[in-house]
Order: structure tokens, then sequence, then C-alpha cells
């Protein structure tokens, strides 16, 4: 019949008429490897290329969406900082799990407020972790400032711990951000913002200066 | 005419003879997507998939907040257009094409002082920290520089941050490279910052570089 003598790419017509063509091999691809995506490069034209990733995979983040009202509380060298809990988002509780503020190293003991972060083993194993804070404590005048530094450890305290980023300073004029990275292996890990030094009555977030701190713990590398 | 008869999977000819065909009478599509899915390759077959929550971000992280004494590195003062030092002893660099450019250091954590990198061209988003001790009140400002030309915002720190104008406590700044460049820590001006001697660990333990790759 005529139909057989048309094609598409190599696909011919059945003995129906019907042609089923491939999106491989009948649209002038260019090479395509599994797991790949449709895509366009202007060095080969449409073909394979990688799955689109996510410029950071955010699991945990505190950004305040509202004011409250809190007594006095402060800070102490080697005190872990706790966020209020109503403003944390937790996108992914597979990655990540909240510790209570309680204890000797946390201004107040209370069930509203976090002091640590449980990063679990089992969905971040080898995985590149990234955190980023500005906790700017309750307004500072003066010589007062606080200093503190993203650390990872074992217990809900990080009594010890280990550095994995900067020392960052808040003092009447400025918060600096504090950064983290770390390298998840095969263990659960305790990731908190310790507190390194304070100089001064420097006291725990309020409602005013919870609008001006933030903190995202995150997926940097798969 | 003849070619009425012919069908691209299920599309058929109109009147004029012309056939429109959906890339799902390709004989190797298959399955129904729904919004914001890809059409992924796999042994032979493209099928719809949700995009994987996935990240591939390349980036240099140099500073995890050791303590090694600064007169461990190669600085010998810290003076304005002086290379700022950044230690590690695991530094990260994970972008393709892109070089660190360090010193081991003399002290005994043996890692090392990073005193530039060398980026490919790209589009890429860089913090820099850093906070000094002072002998006296006084102020520090930093930033990444090409060269002489700084392609960060300074940063700047100190008790008398406020007489030297900064755009805030962190040196930061995104920005497109056109060809393999070298960046470079440094000094934009200083007031009252201790010696290198005295600096001890305050360099090694505030200064972190972050560079992430956007595209």
């Amino acid at each position: 019949m005529s139909h057989n003598h048309i094609k598409i790419g190599s696909s011919a017509p059945n003995s129906s008429g019907v042609v089923s063509p491939s999106l491989s091999s009948d649209f002038g691809l260019a090479s395509i490897s599994d797991g790949e995506a449709l895509g366009y490069t202007t060095s080969e034209g449409w073909g394979g290329v990688s799955v689109p990733a996510t410029a950071l995979v955010t699991f945990a983040s505190y950004q305040s969406t509202s004011s409250f009202s809190t007594s006095t509380y402060y800070y102490d060298a080697n005190d872990c900082v706790i966020w209020r809990n109503a403003h944390i988002i937790i996108d992914n509780s597979t990655y990540v799990t909240r510790n209570t503020a309680s204890g000797t190293r946390v201004p107040v003991s209370t069930t509203a407020w976090t002091m640590s972060w449980d990063l679990k083993a089992s969905a971040l194993a080898n995985k590149k972790i990234i955190c980023r804070a500005v906790h700017m404590a309750k307004s500072l005048s003066g010589t007062e400032e606080i200093i503190y530094q993203w650390g990872v450890g074992t217990t809900n305290d990080l009594a010890t711990y280990t550095p994995i980023g900067n020392k960052a300073q808040q003092n009447q004029y400025y918060t600096q951000t504090a950064l983290g990275h770390y390298e998840m292996g095969g263990s659960d890990m305790i990731l908190a913002l310790k507190v390194t030094s304070v100089t001064g009555s420097v006291g725990i977030l309020d409602g005013s200066s919870s609008f001006n701190s933030y903190l995202t713990i995150g997926i940097i590398e798969d | 005419m003849s070619h009425n008869r012919i069908k691209v999977g299920t599309s058929v000819p109109n009147s004029s003879g012309v056939i429109s065909p959906s890339i799902t009478d390709c004989g190797d599509v298959s399955g129904t997507p729904s919004d914001g899915q890809i059409l992924q390759y796999s042994s032979g077959t493209w099928t719809p998939q949700t995009i994987a929550s996935s990240s591939a971000v390349s980036y240099i992280f140099w500073g995890h907040g050791e303590s090694e004494n600064y007169d461990d590195s190669p600085a010998t003062t810290i003076n304005a257009g002086d290379v700022i030092y950044v230690y590690d002893s695991a530094g990260v660099n994970t972008i393709s094409g892109a070089s660190v450019s360090s010193t081991t250091s003399t002290g005994t954590g043996g890692g090392e002082w990073l005193g530039s990198v060398t980026l490919p061209a790209g589009t890429y988003r860089v913090s820099l920290t850093c906070l000094p001790t002072f002998s006296a009140s006084g102020y520090f400002a930093f930033a990444m520089y090409d060269g002489t030309t700084k392609v960060t915002a300074t940063g700047t720190v100190g008790a008398l941050s406020t007489t030297y104008s900064s755009g805030g406590p962190v040196a930061v700044s995104a920005f497109t490279l056109a060809s393999s460049t070298t960046l470079t820590p440094k000094v934009v001006a200083a007031s009252n910052v201790d010696t290198v001697a005295n600096l001890l660990t305050s360099i090694s333990e505030s200064t972190t570089l972050l560079i992430e790759k956007l595209a």
C-alpha cells in the first residue's frame, strides 16, 4: 500500500497504517543516558540532559511571622541558642527533628523553645549539610556582645562539640552570619548554634528581635 | 488520498492531510504526566517523573572554625591590602575547574591557609566572614578582590565599625565571571587590629569563605 512508503525517521507504518515513532531515535535527539531528561543545549540541540537539581534543599528554618511576649532570660557561655517553636518550619522530619530546650545549657527550660536539631543519618548519610543563622539577641548596648558558632556533637545540649563554621558576633551595631558545613556519616548527629562567649546581659529572642533573626539548615550536595 | 489512511500513534490526518501528533504518540513514551513533571529516560522508555529533591550546588567551603594561630600562616601583617588567610584542615572544593591556592600551616593543626581561589567562568554567590581581635576600640573591613578590584560588598566589624561605612558585618555578593578569575580575601581597612602574633586563633575561628556556583 502507498502508506508503506512513508516513514518517520526509521519507523514505518504497520499493516493498519499506524506509525509509532521512537522519541529516542526518530527525532534526531543527541545522545541519551538512563536517568536523563529531555532538554536542550546549544552545543548538541535536543537530547538527554541531567535532571535539574534544586539549588539547596532546605529542610528546617526559622522565620518570625508574628510578634510574641516572653520573659527575659540571659545566655551564658556554652549555652545553646534557643529558638521559639512557633516560628520553626521543619519541611521534612525524616531529615531532622527538634530537641526541646532543657537542662543547664539553655537560658530557660521550656517545651515551647528548641535547643538543638537531630540530624538523621537514615536520610542524610553522606550528604553535605549547610546551615546559616543570624540570631539577634535582645537589643544590646554599650560593650554588650555575644559570639556564637554552629557545632555538632552527640548530646542534645552539645556540652562538648566540634565547630563546623565561623564564630559570629552580635554587638550593639550588627549581627554577623554564622555559617556551618558538615558532611554526615552513618550516625545521627546533634546540631546546635552554640554560644562561645558573652559580655553583659544578653537575652533570648523577644517579639521584636525575632523578626531580625533566621536560620536555615539544608542539603547543599547529595 | 492514501495518506489519509496513515496514523501516527492515535493521531490522524485532518482534511488537508496534515497530522499533528502528540508526544504520547511516540511508541517509547508512556504514562500520564502531572503538573510540574519532566519526561525522563530509562532503559529505552520515556515516562513522566517528579523532579527529585536533590541538590547539586558545587561550592567551596573553607573555614570550619578550627583553632590555629594566625602567626602559623604566611601573614606577617594585617593592614589594608594584605591577604586574609583562611584556615581549614578539611576545606571543601567541589567546583569543577576551580582551584584553591593554599599554604600548609606551620602550627599544630597542620591544615591549609587559603590565600586565593581561581574560579572558572560562571555565576557565583560569595560570603566571607571575619572577626579579628583588637588592641583597642577599632574596626576591620574586608572583602573579596579580583586583583585590586572589589567583587563583594565590604564587611566591617569592631566596636568602631560605624566609623567605617560598609555593607554590613559580612562581605557578600553575587556576580558572573566571563573567564577564569583569581579572587583573594583581603583587608580593606584596619584600625587597632591586633598584630599577627597577638591575633592568636581569632582569624582561624572566625573566618569562613563560602562560594556557591549558581550557574
